[in-house]
């Protein structure tokens, strides 16, 4: 017969071991993701995420300029796109 | 007689408690990123329709613009992170095997933002809503989060992009 203490001991890591199992499985359907916010309006659906091949902007090879090309890459100013989407709301 | 109860009655107990634990994951369901946009939209439906029929063709035109402007602009930035990503290869293969921990330092910086792009591009922007009188407000807060959050995926790019630049010259 055992005693209390080691059943105590005993079911103690056994749950123990049963959380973290249901832990474990839980974030094995979670998404992860440096990027993962508490965002009550825009919501992320990793359904929605399709990965496709993208075409390239340029080539690049042996006979690229690297600092040249990585010069090119900058992204245009996005501004003008949420200055008409506020104007429209003013007409409504 | 006493004692034998007694432990009979804490292994109990505690055998009731691992159980418990074990075997009561149903109760601690996740809720899945769609299970909550379908609460969102869900929700949005229910509000939408006490709407005047003009103001919901307003809600939805809105709402067609901001993911088209979001894909738009999320495919432009994924252009930029598959060159970022070439030329750091091309950059390395030059290298030789020289300046391992710099192109490693780049390379961190290329996968966040590159998936930066692809959070941003997967996200779903559904109006909050409260009353159709405050309807303007309520559009400019959704309007408002999806600048802030495309312009902070686009300053992860940038930042990629300046690391590159300094690896590479």
């Amino acid at each position: 017969m055992i005693s209390v203490k080691t059943a105590f001991i005993i079911f103690g890591v056994l749950g123990i071991l049963g959380g973290l199992w249901i832990i474990l499985r839980g974030q094995a359907a979670m998404m992860v993701s440096p990027q993962s916010g508490n965002n009550p309006v825009a919501l992320y659906v990793q359904s929605a995420v399709t990965p496709s091949p993208t075409p390239t902007l340029v080539l690049i090879n042996e006979s690229s300029n690297l600092e040249e090309e990585a010069e090119k890459l900058t992204p245009e100013d996005f501004s003008g796109d949420f200055k008409n989407l506020k104007e429209e709301i003013l007409t409504w | 007689m006493i004692n034998l109860a007694f432990h009979l009655r804490g292994g109990i107990l505690i055998l009731i408690l691992f159980a418990f634990m074990f075997f009561s994951h149903s109760a601690f369901a996740r809720v899945t990123p769609e299970d909550i946009i379908n609460a969102r939209q869900e929700a949005y439906d229910k509000k939408i329709v006490n709407y005047s029929f003009l103001n919901q063709q307003k809600l939805k035109t809105l709402g067609q613009k901001i993911a088209q402007i979001n894909k738009k602009r999320s495919d432009e930035l994924d252009k930029i992170m598959v060159t970022q990503a070439e030329i750091l290869n091309e950059y390395e293969r030059r290298s030789g095997g020289e300046n391992k921990a710099g192109i490693e330092k780049v390379r961190y910086w290329v996968t966040f933002a590159h998936e930066a792009v692809a959070y941003q591009a997967a996200k779903i922007y559904i109006f909050d809503l409260s009353t159709e009188k405050a309807i303007r407000n309520d559009v400019l807060a959704t309007i408002n989060l999806f600048q802030s959050e495309l312009n902070s995926t686009r300053s992860k790019v940038i930042y990629s992009q300046k690391v590159l630049k300094e690896t590479v010259k």
